[in-house]
């Protein structure tokens, strides 16, 4: 009985044992294993059995672990390279916006930066649209690489390159304020200008430049904006230089973002008003039509002519819309004429069409459906495009101008002689005529090469097989010369400025004479 | 095949006696019993080594106690061996199993 006794006694710590076995396992100490005894009896093969189950959980625990780990340093990768992402520019591998803005944030924000601080400059490549638009894309990419890589070229290791977007590109000069600044922009701008092969082209990139230096603690956003302020100014000057931003040209940008969203309500609210200039036939002194030009009833600044608002509307966007408005408020009043006037034979009425709108799938279409509306055709029309746009002009420009032509609604060339033209390429124009440019016509009394030198432009315009406008005519020596060689049709002062379209009208009707007939009967 | 008393087998033990499982085969394939008694544990390593192919045509497990029946059933049902397997209790039991098993898998052999 004893011995029984003794056993149950054994047994008992034994089983104790197994428990505060188990609970050391259960509290994670996965390494614990259990002493199995000589009786190896069925406390033996319980505790055999949570021996196996321990070192499975202690294995399967390992497993974890690195699996965690592993999984751990791929989503650190991960996090890396989507933080590289962020910070690059995908085409050039350049910092982007974002890491230029963080790296221009801690050095405003970091005193002792020397005392000259910190300072950004904003490049643009001048004219970068030409080279897509003619050259396409694949070269435009080059481009872009080839200034990227110039850029790094001339920067200092503590200096950073970014691209903005676009053709946008900046430089944080963390150190050494306007001066270094200036310095670096005027060197890119050296750089970027000597030309280079890109592929079989020969290519040099024109860039502008602003620049801001920054005071501890200026909002990046600021500095950012103001360089690209002060590099739209200088882009306004004339390109090709470096601006440095003040404070007026702050004042002028916001007056320039007012203007915008004036225009904009401006379009909606029909402020726009279309002015008409006669046009005449020098051949039949008889009027043959108008240009169309867009005039602006300001509710505060009165009557503004384009130049004042034409720049906005570029910036703002709104060039498609306002074209689109004024094509709408012409084929409008030419439909109101013809209904109430017998306009005469020829009469066709000029409306500037902008790139943008060209570039606009649909123009054809959106003319076509307003002349069907008024129950004309496009014989009224002529639309009057810059020789740049035909030198670049693209698939969508030449589907346009096609779908333009068959609706019956002809070309011609704006400001001939002052762009682009090469005689290889007039012989390919479709265009029915050319307007010379009032800076030709202006000296043709005063100098005997100007006149010779028109002579030779209307002779290449007729070989063309073109007709020729002459614009700025303003005395009636010009017109009688503008005759004598041939030149085809004329407007300007002389015969009458840009008018509202009742005086229009009443040119007309023959209710109003032209202004030149006080001077010459033959207008009378 | 007599397993020492107390023995821990572990991986290294495991492959030798594979090892020489294969040299008695010398080529055959043989039945193997192999006697576990006073055996106190059995590593994950010994799983690895068993998932082989040797020349053991069937393997009879054979222990006294409850523990050897607890590691024996636990070996066999976590691991994939490639020949039949099964404890007993008795060494009488097991020889009868494995003079089947050889037979129908020296069969299937043949059939092939």
């Amino acid at each position: 009985m004893a011995s029984e006794g003794a056993k149950d006694d054994g047994n008992s710590n034994r089983l104790d044992e197994l428990v505060e076995g188990i609970v050391r396992i259960s509290a994670g100490d996965f390494a614990a294993r259990l002493p199995i005894s000589d009786a190896r009896d069925e406390i033996d093969a319980l505790t055999t059995g949570i021996n196996l189950l321990a070192e499975e959980l202690e294995s399967m625990y390992s497993d974890l672990e690195s699996r965690v780990a592993e999984r751990t340093i791929e989503l650190q990768r991960a996090r890396m390279e989507l933080q590289r992402l962020v910070d690059t520019d995908d085409l050039t591998g350049l910092a982007s916006r974002r890491l230029l803005l963080e790296r221009a944030g801690e050095a405003l924000h970091t005193s002792g930066h020397g005392d000259a601080g910190t300072a950004l400059v904003v490049l643009d490549l001048d004219d970068f649209r030409l080279i897509n638009d003619s050259l396409g894309h694949s070269v435009g990419d080059a481009v872009l690489l080839h200034v990227a890589s110039r850029l790094r070229s001339i920067v200092e290791p503590d200096q950073l390159v970014a691209r903005l977007g676009g053709d946008e590109f900046a430089i944080l000069v963390p150190d050494g304020g306007i001066d270094k600044a200036l310095a670096v922009a005027h060197r890119a701008l050296d750089v970027l200008g000597e030309r280079v092969m890109i592929g079989p082209l020969n290519v040099g990139v024109d860039a502008t430049a602003g620049v801001r230096a920054g005071e501890y603690g200026t909002p990046v956003e600021d500095l950012l904006r103001d360089a690209d302020t002060a590099m739209n100014q200088a882009k306004g000057e004339g390109k090709g230089r470096v601006a440095i931003f003040t404070p007026v040209m702050h004042r002028a940008a916001r007056e320039r973002v007012q203007l915008i969203s004036e225009l904009r309500r401006a379009l909606a609210t029909d402020q726009l008003e279309a002015f008409y200039q006669p046009i005449v036939d020098l051949r039949t002194d008889s009027v043959a039509g108008a240009e169309a030009l867009v005039r602006w009833r300001h509710p505060e600044r009165g009557l503004l002519p384009p130049a004042a608002f034409l720049e906005a509307a570029e910036e703002g966007g709104l060039m498609v819309e306002l074209g689109r408005w004024m094509l709408g408020s012409v084929i409008g009043q030419v439909g109101r004429w013809s209904r109430e006037l017998t306009l005469p034979e020829c009469f066709r009425v000029h409306v500037n069409i902008s790139p943008s709108e060209l570039r606009h799938g649909d123009l054809a279409e959106f003319a076509a459906d307003l002349l069907q509306g008024e129950g004309i055709t496009g014989r009224y029309l002529t639309l009057e495009i810059t020789e740049a746009l035909l030198v670049t002009r693209g698939d969508v420009v030449d589907r346009n101008m096609e779908a333009l032509r068959e609706i019956g609604i002809p070309l011609e060339i704006d400001d001939f002689g002052t762009g682009y033209s090469s005689i290889s390429y007039l012989q390919s124009l479709p265009a029915e005529n050319a307007k010379i440019d009032q800076s030709l016509t202006s000296g043709l009394l005063l100098e005997d090469r100007q006149r010779q030198f028109v002579s030779a432009i209307l002779d290449l315009i007729h070989t063309a097989g073109m007709g020729a406008v002459a614009e700025g005519v303003e005395e009636r020596g010009q017109a009688d010369l503008l005759r004598s060689l041939n030149c085809e049709y004329a407007q300007g002062y002389y015969f009458s400025r840009p008018v509202p379209a009742e005086t229009m009208r009443d040119y007309l009707s023959g209710a109003r004479q032209l202004a030149a007939a006080a001077d010459d009967t033959r207008w009378a | 095949m007599v397993m020492n008393e107390r023995l821990s087998l572990d991986g290294a033990t495991a492959q030798g006696a594979v090892d020489l499982v294969n040299d008695w085969g010398n080529g055959r394939r043989i039945p193997v019993l192999v006697d576990m008694t006073g055996m106190v544990s059995v590593d994950r390593d010994v799983r690895r080594v068993l998932t082989q192919r040797s020349a053991a045509a069937a393997v009879a497990l054979v222990g006294a106690s409850s523990v050897e029946r607890v590691l024996a059933n636990f070996v066999i049902s976590v691991t994939n061996v490639p020949c039949p397997i099964q404890y007993f209790r008795s060494e009488e039991h097991a020889r009868a199993w494995l003079l089947r098993v050889t037979r129908d898998v020296e069969d299937a052999d043949r059939g092939q």
